[in-house]
C-alpha cells in the first residue's frame, strides 16, 4: 500500500477566523464590583415596592387586593393593553407588508413619515384630540388614540424582518397551490412572527405603563388609580399595592417580550419578492399606511398650532413662566443625561467584552428600569426619599434618580455596542505598548466609543424631556417642566394656555433629535 | 542559553486544556516561528507569553526578568514586548505618525511617572535614563552589551546610536526614524483608513518597534495579506526584525513562512510542541509523518527494516541510526527515526520528500501517469509496478511527456518511521 499525503495547509490555505471581539477570560473583579454597584441602583426602586407592600402583611394585601375598585382597575388596565396590542399588531403588519410589498413612490419617505408617532409623546396626541373634540373620554378614545401613537413599534421591526425574510418559500407555497393569503400565512408569516412579537409586546408594555393619555381622556386605569391614590394621601398603601399589580403585569410582559426576541431565526434564500405595482388600490395601501402618523401626529400636531396661533392665546402667554418651564426641562434632562451614561459606562464595559452568568444578571438588572413605569419608579422613590435620604425628598437630586432609573438601559444600549464596535486587539495593543488599563480605556475605547456614548446620552436627554408621571410625583415644590405644565393646563380644560408648553415641548426635544441624526451621520462615515 | 525561556507553560480554559507543558528556549537576537495548524494553541502561547491572558502553570523569564511564574504576572504593560497584531489594529483616530508613537512617552513628565524609583537613579547614566523610553532601554541595553558584544559587534555599536537619540530627546526623531525604517516617511499624516494592507502592517510593525522592546510578538502578521504582497512583505520584515538584533517570537499556519523566514521553527500540535529544530531539521528530519506532512509533501510507503550490517554512521548524528529498508522503490539507504533501537525486519513507514526521487538511469521502472506543472518544475505522478503511485519533484527541463517510461532513483536517503 502506498499513501501520497497531501499537505493538510498549504501556502494558500484559508486564513483562520478572526479572534471573537471579546476576551475568553473572566472580567477583573473591580470591573464586576462597579457594574453590579450600578446595576444594584437600577434595582433600588423595585426592591423597596416590594419591602414597603409586604411591610403591611400579608392578609391586608390580599384584602386590598379583591377590592372591587383595585380588580376594576386593573381589568380596565389589561383590556386597554390587550386591545391597543391587537389593533397594532393588525395595522402594524399590513404597513409593513405595504412598505415592503407594494412599489409606492417616495418609498423612503413613506417608511419616514410612518416612523413619526414614536416622536410624539402620547399625551402630547391626548392633547392634540381634545383640542378638537374636548368631550372625547373613557376606552374608546384611549384605545383609538393608544393605537395610532403605538403602531410603528410594530411597523418598523416586521417591515425590517419582512424585507429580511426568504420570499422563495412564499413562491413555493403558491405554486403548490395556496392564494396569496394563505400563502403569506403559511411561508412568511412565520418567518416575520418573532419580530411581530416582539414589537406587540412592547406597545403592551407601553399602554401598560401609559400614565399622560389615559389620565387626559380620564379612562381609568391602575396608573390613573396609583396617582389618584397617592394624591388622596391618606390611602398611600393602596398606591403601592397598585404599583405592584402594575409592575407585576409589566414584568410578564418583559419576560415574553424577552423570550420572542430570542427566537428570531433566518432562513436563506433571496430575500426581495418582486415588489408589485399598486394599481387601482394604490389609494387604499397610501391611506392605510398613513392613518397613524395623520391620527397620532397630523391631527394632534395641527390642533396644537391652530390654538397656539389664536389671538387670546398668544397674548396670555406667561413668558417667564414658560422659559422657567424650559430651563427646568433642560437642566433636568442635561443632569439625567451625564448620570446615566456614568451610571451605564461600567455595565455596558462589562457587557461588552465579557460574558458568564454574572455578566448576563448584572446587565438585566441595569435593564430593570425598561420594564418599570414611570408612575411606579416615581411612587417608589417617593417612599424611598421619605425614609433612607428625607433631606433629598422634593429635590431635582431624586428626580434625576428617577430618570436614571428609568432611562438607563437606553444609555446602556447605545453605549455598550458603541464600546463593542472597538475591536479587543486594540486594547490588547495599547497594553503591549505600555498604557495601563486605565490609559488604555481613557486613550483608546473611550475615545473610539464616543459616538456610541454620545448617543447614549442624547436617547436619555429626549426621554427626561418627555417624562411625565415620575416628574409629577417627584419634583422639588415649584419646579414645572414642560410636561408637567401642559398636563396640569389639559387636566383643566384649559387647552388655549397649554399650547405654548406644547409648543415648546416639540421644538425642545427637537434639538437632542437633530444632534442625534447628525451624531448617526458621522458615525457612519467613520 | 536563552534570551527567552518558556519552562512547563499550561493554559486551561475551564477543564480544556490549551497549552499543555509547553516549553521553549529563544536565543539572543532569533527569530523563531511557531507553527500549527488552526486551534492548535500557537495564538494561544503567544497572548501568554504578552501577558494578555493568564497562566495556569509554568514559568516565562526574558533577558533573566521573570516575568510569569508562580504567583507573578506581570501586566501587559510592564513585560517591555512588542505586539503586532494579524490585522494590523492600528487606532484609526490617530495618524500613521501619532500610531507609531502612541508607545513613546509624550513628556519628559510623563516619562518620569512611568520610571520606578530606582531607575531614576542620580548623575548622568541617571538623566540619560530619564529620556529614554521608560528606563526599558536602560534596562535591557547595558546588560545585552554585556552579555553579546563580542558575538554581535552592532548591537554594541546600538547602544551609542539609541543613547544619542535619547540625548535629542526626540520622540518625533524617533517616530521619523521608524516610519523610513518601514519605508513610509512620506505618509506619516495620513490617517490608518488611508492605508493598504501592506502598509499598515508596517505601520503597525515600527509602531511595536518604536519603544525598543525586550522581545517583538508577532501573530501571524501577514495571513490578512494577499498572497503576492505577503511573500514581498514577510522578507522584508524579516530583514527588518534582524537588522535591529531583535528577538522575535512569530505565529504562523504557513509552513512556507516559518521555513523561509525563522532561524528555528517549533511545530506545534494539540497544545504541545512536537519538535523545535531549525528549518533544516524540520523539513529533512521532521520528528513524525504528521510533522512531516504538514511542513511539505511527502511520499509515504510501506518498508521493512533492515538493521545496517556493513555501513557505519555518516556522522556522530546517524550513529546506530543509520540502515536500509525494503520498499516498492527498492532496497534504499534510510535513517531509523525512531526512538529505541529497531530490530531487523521490522514493518516500517518509509517516508521521503518528492523531490528526492530523481529520474536516474538504473532503478525503479515507472510510467508517468500526470503532470502538475508550476512553471520552475513540476509535481509529476508515476504508476509504479502494482499500481502504487508516487510524486516527485521534477525540474522543468527534465519533464518527461505523459505516458513516457522512466526509471525512478533516490538521491537521498530515506526516513523510517515505526508505525
Amino acid at each position: 500500500m502506498t499513501a501520497l499525503i497531501i499537505p493538510p495547509v498549504t501556502a494558500d490555505a484559508p486564513v483562520p477566523p478572526r479572534a471573537p471581539a471579546r476576551y475568553r477570560f473572566g472580567a477583573p473583579l473591580w470591573l464586576l464590583v462597579l457594574a453590579a454597584l450600578c446595576a444594584a441602583t437600577a434595582a433600588i426602586p423595585l426592591v423597596y415596592l416590594v419591602v414597603r407592600t409586604t411591610e403591611a402583611g400579608l392578609t391586608e394585601l390580599f384584602d386590598t387586593l379583591v377590592r372591587p375598585r383595585v380588580l376594576q382597575l386593573t381589568v380596565n388596565t389589561v383590556l386597554l393593553a390587550v386591545a391597543v396590542t391587537l389593533s397594532t399588531l393588525v395595522l402594524g403588519t399590513i404597513g409593513a407588508w405595504i412598505l415592503t410589498r407594494i412599489r409606492l413612490p417616495f418609498q423612503r419617505t413613506l417608511l419616514l413619515v410612518s416612523a413619526l408617532p414614536l416622536a410624539v409623546p402620547s399625551y402630547l396626541a391626548a392633547y392634540g384630540w381634545l383640542v378638537w373634540f374636548p368631550h372625547l373620554h373613557g376606552f374608546g378614545a384611549s384605545w383609538f388614540v393608544m393605537t395610532m401613537v403605538c403602531t410603528p413599534y410594530v411597523t418598523l421591526p416586521v417591515a425590517a424582518a419582512l424585507r429580511g425574510a426568504s420570499a422563495d418559500l412564499e413562491s413555493v407555497a403558491r405554486t403548490l397551490g395556496r392564494g396569496p393569503l394563505r400563502a403569506f400565512v403559511a411561508a412568511t408569516w412565520p418567518q416575520i412572527r418573532p419580530a411581530a412579537i416582539a414589537g406587540a409586546l412592547l406597545v403592551c408594555l407601553y399602554s401598560l405603563s401609559d400614565f399622560g393619555l389615559v389620565s387626559m381622556l380620564r379612562f381609568q386605569t391602575l396608573t390613573w388609580g396609583i396617582n389618584a391614590a397617592y394624591g388622596a394621601s391618606f390611602d398611600r398603601n393602596q398606591a403601592a399595592l397598585l404599583a405592584l399589580v402594575l409592575v407585576v403585569l409589566a414584568l410578564v410582559v418583559v419576560a415574553g417580550e424577552r423570550r420572542s426576541r430570542r427566537q428570531v431565526g433566518s432562513i436563506p434564500g433571496r430575500s426581495t419578492m418582486p415588489a408589485r405595482a399598486p394599481g387601482k388600490a394604490g389609494v387604499v395601501y397610501v391611506a392605510v399606511l398613513l392613518a397613524a402618523p395623520l391620527a397620532g401626529v397630523v391631527v394632534p400636531v395641527v390642533g396644537l398650532l391652530s390654538r397656539l396661533l389664536e389671538a387670546e392665546t398668544l397674548r396670555a402667554i406667561d413668558v417667564p413662566r414658560l422659559l422657567e418651564a424650559i430651563g427646568a426641562t433642560l437642566g433636568l434632562a442635561l443632569a439625567a443625561a451625564v448620570v446615566s451614561v456614568l451610571v451605564a459606562l461600567p455595565i455596558a464595559a462589562l457587557a461588552a467584552r465579557y460574558r458568564g452568568r454574572l455578566v448576563a444578571v448584572i446587565e438585566a438588572v441595569g435593564f430593570l428600569g425598561h420594564a418599570l413605569p414611570g408612575i411606579v419608579v416615581g411612587l417608589s422613590l417617593v417612599f424611598f426619599a421619605l425614609a433612607a435620604v428625607p433631606m433629598f425628598y422634593q429635590t431635582s437630586v431624586v428626580l434625576v434618580f428617577a430618570y436614571v432609573v428609568l432611562f438607563m438601559p437606553r444609555a446602556i444600549g447605545s453605549v455598550r455596542s458603541g464600546i463593542a464596535a472597538v475591536p479587543a486587539s486594540l486594547s490588547d495593543v495599547s497594553r503591549m505598548l505600555g498604557l495601563s488599563p486605565f490609559q488604555t480605556w481613557l486613550r483608546v475605547t473611550a475615545r473610539l466609543a464616543l459616538p456610541g456614548i454620545a448617543i447614549g446620552a442624547l436617547l436619555v436627554a429626549i426621554s427626561a424631556m418627555k417624562e411625565l408621571p415620575a416628574t409629577l410625583l417627584l419634583r422639588p415644590t415649584g419646579v414645572s417642566t414642560l410636561a408637567t405644565e401642559l398636563w396640569s393646563r389639559t387636566a383643566l380644560f384649559e387647552f388655549g394656555a397649554a399650547a405654548p408648553y406644547a409648543a415648546a415641548l416639540v421644538l425642545v426635544a427637537m434639538v437632542p433629535a437633530v444632534l442625534l441624526s447628525g451624531i448617526r451621520g458621522t458615525a457612519k462615515e467613520n | 542559553m536563552g534570551w527567552v525561556s518558556i519552562e512547563g507553560l499550561r493554559v486551561a480554559y475551564g477543564d480544556t486544556r490549551v497549552l499543555d507543558d509547553v516549553s521553549l528556549r529563544i536565543p539572543r537576537g532569533s527569530l523563531v516561528a511557531v507553527l500549527g495548524p488552526s486551534g492548535c494553541g500557537k495564538t494561544t502561547l503567544l497572548r501568554a507569553v504578552a501577558g494578555l491572558l493568564p497562566v495556569t502553570v509554568g514559568t516565562i523569564t526574558v533577558g533573566g526578568r521573570l516575568v510569569t511564574g508562580p504567583g507573578v504576572q506581570r501586566a501587559p504593560e510592564k513585560r517591555g514586548m512588542g505586539w503586532v497584531p494579524q490585522d494590523a489594529s492600528l487606532f484609526p483616530h490617530l495618524t500613521v505618525g501619532e500610531n507609531i508613537g502612541f508607545g513613546l512617552p509624550r513628556t519628559k513628565q510623563s516619562d518620569d511617572l512611568f520610571c520606578e524609583p530606582s531607575e531614576v537613579a542620580g548623575g548622568a547614566a541617571g538623566l540619560l535614563d530619564r529620556f529614554t523610553r521608560r528606563g526599558r532601554a536602560a534596562r535591557a541595553r547595558p546588560a545585552a552589551a554585556r552579555e553579546d558584544g563580542a558575538e554581535h559587534p552592532a548591537a554594541r555599536a546600538a547602544v551609542p546610536r539609541s543613547r544619542e537619540n535619547s540625548r535629542e530627546n526626540s520622540r518625533a526623531g524617533r517616530i521619523a526614524e521608524l516610519a523610513a525604517l518601514v519605508g513610509l516617511a512620506e505618509l506619516v499624516d495620513r490617517a490608518p483608513a488611508q492605508l493598504s494592507g501592506g502598509q499598515a502592517q508596517r505601520v503597525s510593525l515600527a509602531r511595536a518597534l518604536a519603544p525598543r522592546p525586550d522581545l517583538m510578538l508577532l501573530d501571524e502578521p501577514f495571513a490578512a495579506l494577499d498572497p503576492l504582497l505577503r511573500s514581498a512583505l514577510r522578507t522584508e520584515v524579516a530583514a527588518l526584525l534582524r537588522g535591529a538584533h531583535n528577538t522575535s517570537l512569530l505565529v504562523t499556519h504557513d509552513q512556507e513562512e516559518a521555513l523561509s523566514l525563522a532561524d528555528f521553527v517549533a511545530v506545534m500540535r494539540g497544545g504541545a510542541i512536537l519538535q523545535f529544530g531549525t528549518p533544516a531539521d524540520v523539513y529533512e528530519r521532521p520528528v513524525d509523518p504528521w510533522v512531516a506532512g504538514f511542513v511539505g509533501d511527502t511520499v509515504e510507503l510501506d518498508g521493512q527494516w533492515h538493521s545496517n550490517d556493513g555501513r557505519s554512521g555518516d556522522g556522530p548524528d546517524t550513529a546506530g541510526r543509520a540502515g536500509l529498508v525494503d520498499c516498492v522503490l527498492g532496497t534504499l539507504p534510510a535513517d531509523w527515526m525512531g526512538a529505541a533501537a529497531a530490530p531487523a525486519a521490522t514493518p516500517v513507514r518509509v517516508l521521503l520528500r518528492p523531490e528526492w526521487l530523481i529520474l536516474a538511469e538504473q532503478g525503479t521502472p515507472a510510467v508517468t501517469t500526470a503532470i502538475a506543472y508550476a512553471g520552475h518544475d513540476a509535481l509529476v505522478s508515476f504508476a509504479l509496478e502494482g499500481g502504487i503511485v508516487v510524486r516527485a519533484r521534477i525540474a522543468a527541463p527534465d519533464l518527461p511527456q505523459l505516458g513516457a517510461r522512466v526509471t525512478l532513483g533516490v538521491r537521498q536517503s530515506a526516513l523510517a518511521y515505526p508505525i
